[in-house]
Parts: C-alpha cells; structure tokens; sequence
C-alpha cells in the first residue's frame, strides 16, 4: 500500500520529484524486490485454542492454526499439526500473516529456511521471544515473510513460549515443491506420489494447566520440566484400526514427507522395509543412504522414498515406541501405508 | 573411579583372563556368539535375569525351549543368499510375533493375523521365512504390541556373513575396507524393573508404556561388570552372552552396534575413533565397488533405536608420545601393529632433499599438523626391520601431500631413496618422555601392571595391582548418557565394558 501511494504521488502529482523520494522508493522497492518478482504464496493463520478428544475418551485442549482467507475472517478450523504450508513450483517467497485468539503473545518461525528475525526481548536486553510476536486478540496482523524459500520438508511452529506453545501445539509442516515428480533438485528424490507424516504427541496434564491457568511461576506447574507425553500420533491422530493413508500404486516411488514436532527424537519402521533418505532438513542428501528405521531429531524432518512397495498395507511404527494412547496398548505412532 | 570401586568391578575382569588363559591354545579370531543354520526354533516364555547389583528381574525372553530363553534373544548368524526358516512358539500370555527388518521375501504362515504380521499363541506356532540377501548386522524384534514386548526382552541380533566368507580372512561385507581381525557384539538395551514387575504379577491394567522410566542398561543383555564375565557363565543362565572386546595393537576390531532398547544409548569408546562403514546393515557407499567410501570417524556412536551400525575401530601406539613397547633401539624386532600408517614415496627423494611426495593408502592418515617419527625403507623389503638400511626420519605435512621431512636422526645416514619406497609412521625406539615417579608417589588401580609399556610388569607393592596377568591397556567402553554406567542407581555397572590391548603373545579367544 505504501509503495503504491509514494508511486502514484511521484507519477501523478509531483510535478518535480524531491530527490530524497526517489531514494526512499528505490530503497523501498529494493526491499520488496522478491515479493514483486515471484508470485508470493501468502497465509493468513490464526492462533486459537481447540478441544482434541483422545482415544481413550479424554478431552484435552491444544493450541493449533487455522487458515483463515483473510485476516478478521476467522473461518478456518484450527488444528494439530497446523494447516500444511504448501509453496509450489518456482515459488521462492513465503508470506504469513498472524491472528493470535490465545492468551499469550505468539510468534512464527520457519526451521529450515532464513529469514530476517526480530527478537523480542526483555527490558534486561536477554530473548524473551525469537521473533516479532502477534498480541492476543490483535487487531492487525503480524507478517512474516521468507523470500529465499528452497524446496523441501520443514516445520514452522511458535517463536515465543517455546516449552509451553510447541507442546501445546502451534507446529506444522512447509512443503515447498521443487518441480512435478521431484522433491529436491536431484535424480534420486523423483516420486511418483508422496505422504506426509506429521509426528506429535501430548501431555495431557500440563495441557490442562496451561487451558486452565494453572502454570507459570508461583502456580501449581511451575515449568514444563515435568514434561511426559502419554498420547503419541501421526498427522493428529493416534492409530484406531481402519487408520491409513494412501500412499500410492504398487510399485510407484512413493515419497514420505517426515516433520517430527514431537520434543524427543523418534525411529520410523516402515515394515522393516528399506527406505531411500533423500532429505534431511529441509535439504537434499547428496548419497541418499538406506535405511530400515529412519531417525527423525526432534523438530527435524527427513524425506525418505519407498521403493517398489507391493499391494497391501505397509505397518509404519515407531520403534522409540511411542506406541500406547494413554493406558491403551497398540496405537500411537503406528498407521499403514496403502498401496493400491 | 576410587580404588576400591574398580577392585570390586574387574573381580570378574579378572576371572575372564584367567579361564582365557587356561582354555586359550594359541591366538585365534575372537567372534561373536550365536547360533548358525538355515532353521532356527525358537519359543517366547518367561524367565528371570541376574542383575549385578543382585536383584532378579521378570522377562520375557526367546530360546531353544520354556526353559532356556535367553535376554536378548539368540544371535542368528546366517549366510548370504540363504532361505531361512524361524518357527515361533509361544508359552506367553499374549500373542507374539517376529519381525525382520532389512529382510527380503518375509513371509508368516500360521498363527493368526496381528497388526504387523502373523503372532503366534500357546499351541498355535508361526513360521516365518525370509532371505538373508546381504550381509551385515541386523536384528529382530517382536512386532506385537511392542511398546510392551520390546521392553520385556523380545529381541535379537542378526548377523549375515558375506557369500564366500573366509574365517581366516574375516570380512562384513566382501570389501577389503570391511575386513576385520576381531568382532564383536554390542547390542545395548534398558529395562525398567517395575514394568517387569508389573507383568509378573499379571497387574497389565497399571502397566503405563508411556512412563518407563528405565534403571537398568544392558549390552548384550548383561550390566557391566557382568558384561566381562565369560560368555555362557553357568551363574547366567539367561544372559549366555559377554561383551569383553579384547585385541592386539595394530588390529581391525569390528564392532556390531544396535539400539534395541527404546532410548538412545551414546556408545562411546575411548582409546581411539572409529570409521562407520555401515549403517542398517548397508555399507555407506556412494557407488558399486567404492567400498565404504562415504564411511565416517566417532568416538560416540549414537545407537538410535532400531538401527544397527558396523564400525572398525584401530589402535596402535601411533602418537601416544611414547613407544610403549618400551623398545630402546632400533635393532629391537619391530611389533605388528606398529606401522598402522604407511606410505610410498611419489618421487625419489635424494640424500639432500627435505621435501618428499607421499602417497598409497596410508598418506591422508599421517597428520595435518604435527612432525611424527617415521621409518623408511625399500621398497625390496616387506618390513622396516628387515632393510639393514632403514633410516629415521621426522616428517611434518607441509601441503596436501607435500611433506618436509628432517633426515638422518639417531644415527641412521641420510640416503637417497626411489619412487615406491616407504614410509611408516612409528614410535619404535621412542623412549618414554617422562622419569616416572616413585611407587610411594603412586596410587595403583588394579589393572596397573607396574610397567608402562605393554607387556611389561613391573614391581608393585604387595596387595595392587593384579588383574592385569598379561600387562595389557584398558580402555572403558561405555555409554555416555552416565546414569546408564548405573545398576539400579549403583555405581559401576549398566551399559559398560572394558577394552584390553594386549600385547602380541597374550593369547585371545
């Protein structure tokens, strides 16, 4: 909007233009220069607490993202793992605009890609948050903008509040397309259809004092310290039989997309079958190495190929064994790919 | 480590050695204890593990029949190329099953369909078969309500050896950078004792998967120091298999590392690095016929659950800063293990030069930046010792690989040498750098011999020392997470062994 108002008063009106207006638009635009160049994929999310039911019946509240179609709409459904951040071919610059309905300060940050930050800090000069922060109930939003986006697998998830709004649940994954049929610019990331698994889990007892005001110093849970996740899943959802995804045909080179927002590493099975990593962190692996289990750091990705799967349904699980929901055996991080 | 601590933990240290030496007739390729075929039986039962510290845990364990189930299961060591057949009972209260990952063709009859492939119940076996296609180290778990069963002790490793395998000319995968003198096993677990609990007083509706809390850690199904004990101790009966990693300087030790347990373990070994030349079983190449090309050096290897890696591990006396075969003069025969890093000259190198061109295998391993004690001789002789004209030398990197070398030390002359002839980096008549000081002076740990150099004794007082009958190095090998050095909250033990260089006449089985 500014940009266009200096323009239209340069070319419209001035009748001869203050030198010192020429410097500021060209500064201007050169700050802009990307956003202008490619097309900008561009994401309105807004922060908000949700109820998830868990397999055993219990009601937790999460905080997750919606994706809103425009600020003050508030018309998306709010989720864990937030809405997928997909960037297509060619696109190199990412715009999200921040709501925040929670009650604390919440900010955004991409891992895997770099952007400039901006600090909020306390009035002692040490970081209280990693990036510019969105005030509850704001009325503006809060931009946030990358424009040196590569392909890969990347997780976003809150800058502020990290032990509380992590768990909380304010993650989600960035895709970022290279060209149709390859993840990364290299021969061995080529796919013919891919998944995305998105690794979470949550401790419902200090979800229910952060939802009900019972955590913070001098409260009843005084830091996440005591941090222990009873419920495990995939892409938001603890195992219940009749779970799966569609993975692709038989045969098909079949690439898994893997963001790991749990707060502990975790090992992939995949049947016990090979898989080809070809990304780790957002980037491409130059010698993709097999691998029967698949390490994924916490808050880290890996993109893996499954090779020549057959008919049927290929068991995933994690072999860290975050198996259980709640007191319930046989679930958590456990599903099957479908080949069909 | 108090003294007192390290007496109580070699004890069995020390019992090793000795039936070592009773039973030893010579020296031999140390391997890894297991079980060899193409048709295994095994039966899923409950059992009880000794723990050092003297508690007796409930588990869940694997073996020929209900009485002689084993924590971990029996090593299955196996052929390239072969169709194995496993046939699983089950005397357990719920149903069990196997799987194995980095296998080909699986495949389960029998039984009936669980969540990840066919579980077996009392009286209703399953027989799985697959093809070991490609040699390495893998393991085998049970693929039934794992979070449980893993944790109960349901487990195993397995170890293929390459089609043509040679035991005198040992390698992992068919490749010369995958040959090794030595292997060893180290499959490193936890348990938490109340959850064992839990399960043997049939109390499953309290069982928690999700808040184990482990304190105990294992390798190879035993806490250290029983991990020195001998294989098959007849005071273990369900924990038949040791880790105690002995060998000769100069030797390629190859470890089989696998996180079987649910946390990470941070193995670390000291003593020296090792190359990862695998990992899940598959050599870390980057093309056919490049051997471990894109291998890498640790001193930790952080054994991820699930996963298994092979990595050779070396040591000699190479820049120790002393030569701790407590050689005096070059006459002395030279040792193997020695001249782990040679190289050939790349030019010929006159009487003058100082500057040499090296290459051949052993060029990238001499050091970047320090001068270190060198041997050349000719080409026409196999060994140093055998070139009457053999001369020291100090060489230094001076650029990739350009060295400048200072010539004619102790008494050899400078000489002119041809394109080919070689260079070894050797401590070999080095003399200890320091006057050690009095044994009064001296506070002893059981393993000193008295001696610095290895294979030397030399006079301790009356009552140290002892636990080190062959004069032998000990180097801790341990994970290093440290409250897994712990048995049940007692120090020493968990997931630790000892490393023993010994010198070349002291046998090793």
């Amino acid at each position: 909007m500014k940009i266009h108002h200096l323009r239209t008063t340069l070319f419209s009106g001035a009748k001869g233009p203050d030198w010192l207006l020429w410097v500021m638009v060209v500064a201007l635009m050169s700050l802009f220069t990307a956003p202008c160049g490619a097309a900008a994929a561009e994401f309105y999310l807004r922060a908000a607490a949700t109820t998830m039911v868990m397999p055993t019946g219990e009601q937790v509240t999460v905080w997750g993202f919606a994706k809103d179609s425009s600020f003050g709409a508030k018309d998306g459904v709010v989720t864990v793992p937030g809405p997928v951040l997909e960037l297509p071919p060619g696109d190199t610059t990412l715009v999200i605009h921040l709501d925040n309905d929670l009650p604390e300060p919440v900010s955004i940050m991409v891992k895997g890609l770099v952007g400039s930050m901006t600090p909020v800090r306390l009035p002692d000069g040490r970081i209280r948050a990693l990036n510019k922060e969105a005030q509850p109930g704001n009325s503006e939003p809060v931009t946030y903008t990358w424009t040196n986006v590569h392909p890969g697998t990347m997780m976003y998830q809150s800058a502020s509040h990290l032990s509380v709004q992590v768990q909380m649940g304010l993650y989600g994954a960035v895709v970022a397309k290279a060209d149709t049929g390859r993840a990364y610019d290299t021969d061995p990331s080529r796919y013919d259809s891919e998944v995305l698994l998105v690794l979470g889990e949550i401790d419902p007892d200090l979800h229910q004092a952060v939802a009900s005001g019972n955590f913070g110093p001098g409260k009843a849970v005084t830091s996440a310290i005591g941090y222990r996740p009873k419920y495990f899943f995939i892409n938001g959802r603890s195992y219940t039989p009749g779970v799966y995804e569609p993975a692709g045909h038989p045969g098909q080179r079949v690439l898994v997309r893997i963001v790991n927002a749990c707060l502990t590493q975790r090992s992939l099975v995949f049947g016990g079958r090979y898989v080809l990593e070809i990304g780790d962190g957002g980037f491409p692996l130059p010698f993709p190495p097999q691998h029967f289990a698949v390490f994924i750091a916490a808050g880290g990705t890996k993109d893996v190929i499954i090779e020549s799967a057959p008919a049927g349904d290929l068991p995933v699980w994690d072999e860290r064994l975050g198996l259980t929901n709640g007191g319930l055996t046989d679930g958590g991080i456990f599903t099957y790919l479908r080949f069909q | 480590m108090r003294v007192r601590q390290i007496f109580q933990f070699t004890y069995c240290l020390a019992l090793t050695f000795l039936l070592v030496g009773l039973l030893s007739e010579g020296p031999a390729q140390a391997t890894i204890q297991g079980i060899s075929g193409i048709s295994f039986t095994l039966v899923a039962a409950p059992g009880y593990i000794k723990t050092p510290e003297g508690n007796s845990i409930f588990f869940w364990g694997l073996g020929s029949d209900v009485n002689h189930v084993q924590y971990p299961g029996p090593t299955l060591i196996l052929n390239e190329g072969d169709t194995i057949t496993i046939t699983l009972y089950s005397a357990l209260p719920q149903p069990v099953s196997l799987v194995f990952p980095g296998q080909e063709q699986v495949q389960a009859q029998g039984g009936s369909q669980g969540k990840v492939t066919r579980e077996a119940t009392p009286g209703r076996p399953v027989t799985y078969t697959f093809v070991a296609a490609h040699p390495g180290t893998y393991l085998y778990y049970s693929g039934t309500n794992m979070a449980l069963q893993h944790e109960m002790g349901l487990f195993g490793a397995i170890i293929v050896r390459p089609a043509g395998f040679d035991p005198n000319a040992p390698t992992a995968y068919g490749t010369s950078d995958s040959r090794y003198d030595r292997e060893y096993l180290f499959m490193i677990s936890e348990m938490d004792p109340d959850i064992h609990r839990l399960v043997e007083e049939g109390r499953y509706s309290e069982i928690e998967n999700a808040d184990v809390f482990p304190t105990y850690y294992f390798i190879n199904g035993r806490n250290a120091p029983d991990t020195m004990a001998p294989a098959f101790a007849e005071w273990l009966p369900t924990q038949p298999y040791n880790c105690m990693p002995l060998m000769h300087p100069g030797e390629r030790l190859l470890m089989r590392i696998i996180g079987a347990g649910r946390d990470n373990h941070p193995y670390h070994f000291h003593g020296n690095h090792a190359k990862v030349i695998a990992e899940d079983g598959r050599l870390l190449s980057s093309g056919p016929g490049k051997g471990a090309d894109l291998g890498y050096s640790r001193f930790t290897i952080s054994a991820v659950p699930g996963h298994t890696y092979d990595a050779i591990f070396q040591w000699t006396g190479r820049e120790m800063g002393w030569d701790y075969y407590g050689h005096t003069s070059l006459s002395d025969p030279i040792e193997r293990g020695e001249l782990a890093v040679t190289a050939t000259l790349e030019a010929p190198l006159s009487a003058g030069s100082a500057q040499v061109t090296l290459g051949g295998q052993g060029e990238k391993e001499f050091p970047m930046y320090r001068e270190v004690r060198c041997l050349i001789w000719s080409k026409a002789y196999p060994s140093p010792d055998k070139d009457p004209n053999r001369e020291v030398v100090k060489v230094k990197r001076a650029s990739g690989n350009l060295f400048t070398i200072s010539r004619g030390l102790e008494g050899t002359t400078a000489r002119a040498w041809s394109e080919g002839d070689y260079v070894a980096i050797t401590d070999h008549g080095r003399p200890f750098p320091v006057v050690l000081p009095e044994n009064q002076n001296l506070t002893f740990g059981a393993f000193y011999s008295g001696s610095p150099y290895l294979g030397n004794a030399g006079n301790l007082p009356p009552g140290e020392g002892g636990l080190n009958p062959f004069s032998g190095f000990f180097y801790m090998w341990h994970s290093h997470n440290e409250k897994e050095l712990l048995n049940n909250n007692i120090f020493p033990g968990g997931a630790m062994t000892m490393l023993g260089i010994l010198p070349y006449n002291a046998p090793i089985e």
